[in-house]
């Protein structure tokens, strides 16, 4: 099932055919593996370069998607391995420089005391905001928070992998993910409180 | 075998505060991942941006390309290596070409070497230039010099300047 609302390109040979196909199919899921691309390496030009690679993985796999019921669950998965094979190559690379100051800062364990009182439903966190600038909150409350937080994150709460998997995947011990999530919700959370905080302040 | 009741674990967690506070740290875990998960869960789609597809279809053109059209970096090995060799012979040839021009008296050396002679000539004309001008340096006083320099380069910014108040004047008061 395509996601986007895809336009159909209209062509004559075979080979256009093909390519107009292939572009139908690509408008359809493009949002989708660009998403994948961009939450887990929070940047926009990294994530369209990944997503570029993974429609040239898919045209090259083209004659079996197009026959395959769940495309879109390949090319999620492959959004996933390439954005996660990217981030492991370029890690010794901008953790020497960004993450570990921000590793020391956020690590301490008064950080995981969040108080919640009154939070109950996710309205509560974003209150009096419309929907639209409430999602462009959350992103970037989520571009925000430091690498190590974010990828296990994102891949827990959007690609609905469990904890175990993302262990593997990441190469870091069960317990480090499982703190790292916590650690990545309480930020979040205050992010978001403090955003919200401030906008009833100055509606009041 | 003694039998308990709700109440007597109540009693016993009353009694023991660690695993009190470690089951209401659980609580509250469990909520706020709850909570994240639904304000998570709500994003919407990020928008690709318009320039990806334009993107990758071009990729997939340059793929479909023969590699001979592509840059050298990405030739095969074996391609690259008979490239070199092929320019290292044509390399070769030129020069015994050369060399064999000027060893066997020709038309052509002849007018090569005639070239030459004249561009030889030429490059001592603008030798001899030079050193006339090296001279004149050599006769004025290097205040002067200076003087010279510091007038080109304040002339140079009254003519940034002029330029700089003529644009805002004439264009963007316009």
């Amino acid at each position: 099932m395509p996601l986007n609302d895809a336009t159909t390109v209209q062509t004559s040979t075979p080979s256009q055919r093909l390519t107009a196909e292939f572009t139908t199919f690509m408008r359809a899921y493009q949002d989708m593996v660009f998403s994948t691309a961009a939450r887990l390496t929070g940047d926009a030009a990294q994530a369209e370069d990944i997503a570029q690679e993974v429609f040239v993985k898919a045209w090259q796999s083209f004659d079996m998607l197009r026959e395959s019921p769940t495309p879109g669950g390949w090319l999620k998965t492959v959004a996933r391995n390439l954005t996660l094979n990217h981030l492991s190559r370029h890690r010794s690379r901008w953790r020497f420089f960004s993450d570990l100051a921000r590793e020391a800062s956020t690590d301490g364990d008064a950080d995981l005391e969040l108080s919640l009182p009154g939070l109950t439903t996710p309205d509560d966190l974003l209150a009096g905001i419309h929907d639209r600038e409430r999602r462009e909150l959350v992103e970037q409350a989520l571009r925000k928070l430091p690498h190590h937080q974010r990828v296990p994150l994102v891949l827990y709460h959007f690609e609905d992998m469990p904890y175990q998997e993302i262990a593997q995947h990441l190469r870091i011990s069960l317990p480090k993910v499982k703190t790292d999530i916590l650690r990545a919700r309480t930020a979040l959370a205050k992010l978001l409180a403090n955003v919200g905080e401030a906008r009833e302040a100055i509606a009041e | 075998m003694t039998n308990t009741t709700p109440f007597d674990k109540d009693r016993q967690e009353a009694r023991d505060p660690d695993r009190l506070e470690t089951h209401d740290k659980d609580q509250e875990d469990a909520h706020l991942e709850r909570l994240i998960d639904g304000v998570l869960r709500e994003q919407p789609l990020l928008r690709a941006p318009a320039s990806l597809e334009t993107r990758v279809l071009a990729a997939i053109e340059r793929e479909a390309s023969p590699w001979w059209r592509s840059g050298f970096v990405q030739w095969p090995l074996g391609a690259r290596a008979a490239m070199f060799a092929v320019l290292l012979l044509v390399s070769k040839l030129t020069l015994d070409a050369v060399m064999w021009l000027f060893s066997h008296p020709t038309p052509v050396s002849q007018t090569v070497e005639s070239t030459i002679s004249r561009a030889r000539s030429t490059a001592s004309v603008f030798s001899s230039v030079l050193q006339v001008g090296q001279s004149v340096l050599n006769v004025i006083p290097g205040h002067w010099i200076t003087l010279a320099l510091v007038f080109a380069a304040g002339m140079y910014f009254m003519l940034f300047v002029l330029g700089a108040t003529a644009y805002r004047t004439l264009y963007l008061n316009k």
